[in-house]
């Protein structure tokens, strides 16, 4: 009972096979198995935001997730943004205009912002905010996140 | 990692999920969509031993029934909060779906079915069910039954779910003629859980006149409670109309839920307010 | 494994010439973003090391018991675990943990910490054992078998009852609960009030609070083959952590390597002095391989500060003229950990009377022991205690004159023409035009329009509420005796290809000083930014600094490094005018270039100038000596560590400060507060990237607003942490607040080298002062004082109701 799974992903393109213990949690896996640590832990009980990831084109809090029940999914990380070496327009947004601090909270609020421009390509400030509000972030105050998102917008319009 | 071992699976059909509660019973635990029995399990509040994923056995999507709508128990608040006939045949259920906090990622997560059967105070999905006078219906191994959501809730975090059951579906009736929907949830701020919601169908005829009401308030007892409207039925929603709920829900306000975000006292005192607002919010 | 140089090293990839100007005073983007946009930053719970275990600690499920007996054995035996160990044996591997900031250095009681408590326990979810497994999850199941046998004490959760006559003694050997008592006094209170026109008495209470970086602490401890020990965590204070670590362990400092990697926030938590530090230490020796471990979330939220009770007299002149203040307070720092925590008490009464010219103070602060969780720094370090209470003080004055709170505010503020001031408790503020502030404030907020508005609103019966605070930031601290220090230090290398690195004694807690340095130094050497890295966080590469804390970062570190710069610029200088035969003084620095003033075809890299100087040394007489390196230190002025005629001492170079303005509604059924705008006047000197100034004060005034309107650490009467996860701890999220309206204002100091002030704590106060005086201004027509924080709903509603009125619940 104690026997380890197979689980079988595709991760930021690529198809991966790992041998797991049922007992992870996807975030684990994500990076510890799969060696992508840019996808963050600030909880554990999914608040804080800081491990989202995609999964099968759904913004999730990978926490919250049994690695178990990620099989067969595609799932993109933070590290799988940036196209061959370039960062995406959200990324270069968040950098432009000093969307981070330390960073932590960072994977999160890319995904948060880009579920939310998928959605509406020219979101209102309050669409903004509350499209992040299920990310945490200490540093910030949120003011210059919103404003990455809005430049986002703005430069793929 | 969980600390506890245990063993995964995700059968691909309900038969198979009810055939492995029955044989595990209490060692098992249901995932649904995980946001609560995962961290729990991480935590080490729950210590299964037999883990079983309602994933692949088929209990997402909403479907006519009647008139009505059936949701199935993994339907996402996602689904719902999108779903055109769940916003036209009940409306409020949408609201709520729209209104969980999280972000979008527990939207797409988090089940209706998981917050029934976990039936804490402090969500919003058993008073939003309760208003809409919905049915739930449960299947194990050996049985099936359906239970009124005004049964189902029975106290703080103890719904009528006997080990070895799941919850596969829940029924809403056809809304009345007429009908609007409202819906009011007070929280602290962004972060904090729900504290007092108010779920409200009103069918209101051609002169703006109440035909029928229903309302339910949630998070202020330890189970969702339907509010006596029958004072305002043959009127229109309007002041007085609110200031009769506003007393209604506050005397039956009898048994509150406390807890670090809100004293009894508190809930108690907002339980009229959430449930004008709910009313307010149909007109 | 990672090696250090790789942790906090990050190149920009852009800019090819200097911003116009010069980059200092620019809006420089982070240099090494793409590093954390791509996911490839390491913290600390990315560092792999070979053969790496885990620890995980058994906490206290009792505010306060003796420890019997403690049986460990099956625990032991448990699948996967390495090692074990109780509080009975820790004594034989270290000794007590070093106080950052002991209270014995001010004549206050003190304790022994260890890691693990050797016979009692204080608070609830102090460490009492420790397992160590191949997987965390290993020791943590191990933990549930270690029977603990305890005999459960009456807690003492409140600080009113732990100094009760007569109350239960906590700490053994202690002769009452009162950690210590500072007072600072300056005339006689007792006669002025007696003469003041009117003296208002009221309280104020400041509940429990926690800082909560987003990521949570973690430490990894390795010894190596030849004996020495490396540590590695998420920390703020590398070189002070190595003096404690070797103290307590009894290793020589020179055996140790301390190594922070990026850290994901600090706000002060991540100062040293927590129990896991040693831990991790110890028993790393004790299994022989690296051991790790990283903090739960329910862990850092046993970690608080703030709570306080201010009892205060404050005495003015009809004419709004502040003449006295008298203010007991209490400070619940519950535990007394050698964490720095306890300390924020001191300040809360050392920074009375703020900007205002009050000429009698008497303010005292007792700081008591009880049996909740232990203090640790939190962004702001007690200034909001005082920032707080003046203000409520100002506004209450305001209130009772029926004069405007703007008018007694410039009526009271030190004038700009009286800087440096010398305050009562002995503080001198350097500089700054706090009148001018208030000025911009008004226009920015259009006082006298928001005014009108909320006269109209309130014949609606809605409660539009304007709050008004100054915030006072004293910043860059040095305190004698003790490793809060005020200087810092950098070392500048540049390589024979021209490019710069920057190792610093400072670290970045994600502030963004990194980009700072890199900044300052590109101007002094001419390069651009992206031949430039900075390596901070590392005992053994950088020089001894202090790390991050009080604002100190570009006062100490930046200005050091702006020494270290101009000597190696000088050496360019020297080696270029050589090589195009022109003097030093001719040449100017920039884009990579040594050049001739105004002969711009006279002109060489800076890099071929370096290689000369490294490759060229005995072959060309004159030109500078190699290696291209300085190491420098920065003392800032305006620091007087001798006591004077009165024994205070002026532990702060800089004073920034800035004036806030805030507007909510409150809904007065529910009690909710709704944050309209934010408009603050900021002053912290000159500005060396205005960018990261903003994102420090937006940030800081955020954390100030959800402080005081949201977060609460709470406990049951058993001293049970109520607050165990983000569901409880309510921190604030993007939809709780509107955008920050930021205005900047620039006095620069005149004590730094560069006019810098401190920066990254003003605001915390300011936010957790200007939401008190919004609701209360937004509910003073329903008879409202707001005498305790936070102003969440259940509060406001409960004020209501005490002031007579139930806010139309009907
Ligand atoms: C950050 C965050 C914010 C949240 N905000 C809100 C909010 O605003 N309002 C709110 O109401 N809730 C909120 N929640 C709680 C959220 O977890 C639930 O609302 C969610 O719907 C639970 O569904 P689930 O499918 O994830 O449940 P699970 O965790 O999968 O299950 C919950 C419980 O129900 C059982 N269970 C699940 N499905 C079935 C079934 N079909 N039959 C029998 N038993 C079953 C499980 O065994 C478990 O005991 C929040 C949660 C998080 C993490
Ligand atoms: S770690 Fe998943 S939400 Fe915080
Ligand atoms: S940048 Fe530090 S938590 Fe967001």
């Amino acid at each position: 009972m104690t026997n380890s799974i197979r689980l079988n992903l595709t991760v930021n393109g690529e198809a991966r096979s790992v041998e797991i213990d049922p007992r992870r949690l996807l975030v684990e896996v994500i990076r510890e198995e799969l060696e992508l640590p840019g996808t963050h832990i600030g909880c554990l009980t999914g608040d804080c935001g800081a491990c989202t990831v995609e999964r099968d084109g759904q913004i999730i809090k990978s926490c919250l997730a049994l690695a178990a029940s990620a099989e067969g999914s595609e799932i993109t990380t933070i590290e799988g943004l940036a196209e061959n070496g370039e960062l995406s327009t959200l990324q270069q947004a968040f950098w432009d205009e000093y969307g981070f601090q330390c960073g932590y909270c960072l994977p999160g609020m890319l995904f948060s912002a880009k579920d939310l421009l998928a959605q509406n390509a020219s979101p209102s400030e309050d669409e903004i905010r509350h499209a992040i509000n299920g990310n945490l972030c200490r540093c910030t105050g949120y003011d210059t996140i919103v404003k990455s998102i809005a430049e986002a917008a703005a430069r793929t319009a | 990692m969980i600390k506890r071992r245990f063993a995964y699976q995700a059968p691909s059909t309900l038969d198979e999920v009810l055939a492995a509660l029955a044989e595990h019973g209490a060692d098992a635990e249901v995932v649904g969509g995980g946001t609560w029995v995962v961290p729990e399990m991480t935590h080490g509040a729950r210590m299964p031993a037999h883990v079983v994923d309602l994933r692949n056995a088929g209990l997402a999507g909403v479907t006519e029934s009647n008139g009505g709508l059936s949701i199935g128990a993994m339907t996402t608040y996602a689904e719902l909060a999108n779903d055109s006939r769940v916003v036209e045949r009940a409306g409020s259920l949408g609201t709520m779906a729209a209104g969980i906090t999280g972000g979008a990622q527990v939207r797409y997560q988090g089940t209706v079915g998981g917050s029934a059967c976990y039936a804490t105070p402090s969500s919003d999905a058993p008073g939003a069910l309760v208003g809409l006078d919905a049915t739930m219906n449960l299947r194990s191994a050996s049985n099936s039954r359906a239970v009124a959501a005004s049964d189902f809730f029975k106290g703080a975090f103890e719904a009528d779910l006997a080990d070895g059951e799941v919850l596969e579906s829940i029924t809403l009736p056809a809304p009345m003629a007429g009908a609007r929907f409202g819906h009011y949830k007070l929280k602290l701020v962004e972060s904090s859980w729900p504290i007092a919601t108010a779920t409200c169908v009103v069918g209101v005829d051609g002169e703006g006149k109440i035909t029928a009401a229903r309302l339910a308030v949630g998070g202020v007892n330890t189970k969702p409670y339907v509010v006596d409207t029958s004072s305002i039925v043959g009127g229109p929603i309007d002041g007085g109309a609110a200031a009769a709920v506003v007393e209604a829900a506050r005397s039956s306000a009898t048994d509150p839920y406390s807890d670090v975000l809100a004293s009894g006292e508190y809930r108690q005192q907002v339980s009229g307010v959430v449930a004008k607002r709910a009313l307010l919010a149909a007109a | 494994m990672l090696a250090s140089t790789e942790l906090q090293e990050g190149r920009a990839i852009a800019a090819t010439e200097a911003p116009a100007g010069g980059y200092v005073g620019a809006r420089e983007t982070k240099h090494n973003g793409d590093l954390f946009l791509t996911g490839r930053a390491a913290y600390f719970n990315d560092i792999v090391l070979p053969k790496m275990s885990h620890a995980a600690v058994l906490r206290s499920p009792h505010a306060h018991a003796r420890i019997k007996s403690i049986d460990a054995s099956a625990a032991e035996a448990s699948a996967g675990v390495l090692a074990t160990l109780t509080g009975a044996q820790i004594k034989e591997h270290t000794g007590p943990i070093p106080f950052f900031i002991d209270p014995a250095v001010f004549g206050g009681k003190t304790r022994d910490n260890f890691p693990l408590a050797v016979d009692k326990v204080l608070m609830t979810g102090q460490p009492v054992a420790a397992v160590v497994a191949e997987t965390a999850a290993d020791a943590e199941a191990a933990l549930d078998l270690i029977k603990v046998d305890y005999d459960v004490l009456e807690p003492i959760l409140e600080a009113d009852d732990a100094l009760k006559d007569g109350a239960p003694i906590i700490n053994d050997g202690w002769d009452d609960n009162v950690v210590i008592t500072l007072p600072f006094v300056e005339g006689d209170a007792e006669a002025a009030l007696a003469e003041a026109d009117h003296v208002i008495e009221d309280t104020f209470e400041m509940h429990r609070l926690s800082t909560q970086p987003i990521e949570p602490r973690g430490n990894m401890a390795v010894w190596e083959k030849d004996g020495s020990l490396t540590f590695y965590g998420s920390i703020q204070n590398p070189h002070p952590l190595r003096l404690h670590l070797s103290q307590a362990l009894g290793v020589s400092e020179s055996a140790i390597r301390v190594i922070a990697p990026f850290v994901g926030g600090g706000l002060g938590l991540k100062m040293h002095g927590h129990p896991e530090e040693a831990l991790v230490c110890v028993l790393a020796k004790i299994v022989g391989r690296p051991v790790k471990w990283l903090e739960d979330r329910r862990e850092t939220l046993l970690i608080g500060g703030i709570e306080q009770t201010h009892r205060f007299k404050v005495g003015f002149n009809n004419d709004g003229q502040i003449v006295a203040i008298h203010n007991r307070i209490v400070a619940n720092v519950g535990m007394l950990g050698s964490a720095p925590g306890w300390g924020m008490a001191f300040l809360s009464a050392l920074g009375f009377p703020s900007g205002y010219k009050v000429p009698v103070t008497d303010v005292s602060v007792q700081v008591v022991s009880t049996n909740k969780g232990i203090w640790n720094a939190t962004r702001g370090y007690g200034k909001q205690g005082t920032n707080v209470v003046i203000e409520r003080m100002v506004d209450l004055v305001a209130r009772h004159l029926g004069m405007d709170r703007i008018e007694v505010r410039r009526k009271n503020m030190i004038e700009k023409d009286e800087f440096p001031y010398a305050t009562n408790s002995g503080l001198n503020i350097d500089s700054g035009d706090y009148h001018a502030a208030l000025d911009k404030l008004e226009e920015l907020l259009d006082y006298e329009g928001l005014k009108r508005e909320q006269a109209k609103l309130r014949e609606e019966g809605r409660y539009l509420g304007i709050g008004i605070t100054f915030e006072l930031t004293p910043e860059s601290a040095d305190i004698p005796g003790t490793i809060v220090g005020g200087f810092d230090s950098a070392q500048v290398k540049m390589d024979p290809s021209g490019n710069v690195t920057i190792l610093s004694g400072v670290t970045t807690p994600g502030s963004g000083n990194d980009t700072g340095l890199a900044q300052i130094v590109a101007d002094e050497v001419g390069v651009t930014i992206d031949r430039i890295s900075v390596i901070q966080g590392d005992t053994d590469t950088c020089p001894y600094g202090f790390g991050n804390y009080s604002g100190r970062s570009i006062v100490s570190g930046g200005n050091s490094a702006v020494l270290a710069a101009r000597d190696i610029g000088e050496k360019i200088r020297g080696g270029a005018a050589l090589l195009l035969e022109a003097g030093d003084e001719d040449i100017e620095l920039i884009d990579n270039l040594a050049r001739v003033a105004g002969a711009p075809d006279r002109a060489i890299p800076i890099a071929a100038v370096a290689e000369t100087i490294y490759t060229l040394n005995f072959a060309i007489p004159g030109i500078p000596e190699p290696p291209l390196e300085s190491t420098r230190v920065y003392k800032p002025d305006n620091i007087r560590h001798t006591p004077d005629e009165k024994g205070r001492i002026q532990p702060y170079p800089t004073y920034s400060y800035a004036m806030h303005g805030v507007v909510v509604e409150v809904d007065p059924e529910t009690g909710a507060v709704d944050i309209k705008r934010i408009g603050i006047v900021h002053d912290c000197g000159t500005m060396i990237n205005p960018l990261f100034i903003e994102g420090q004060m937006a940030g800081a005034m955020v954390m100030g607003l959800g402080n005081g309107m949201s977060e609460e650490l709470k406990y049951d009467e058993k001293g049970t942490p109520l607050s165990t996860r983000f569901k409880a701890y309510l921190m604030p999220r993007a939809g709780d607040v509107p955008a920050v309206e930021l205005v900047h204002q620039i006095t620069p100091s005149p004590f730094t080298l560069l006019g810098t002030k401190g920066a990254g704590e003003a605001g915390v106060g300011g936010g957790m002062s200007v939401i008190a005086n919004a609701v209360d201004d937004a509910l003073a027509p329903l008879g409202v004082t707001i005498r305790e924080l936070p102003v969440s709903p259940p509060n406001v509603l409960k004020a209501i109701d005490e002031a007579g009125s139930n806010g139309g619940r009907g």
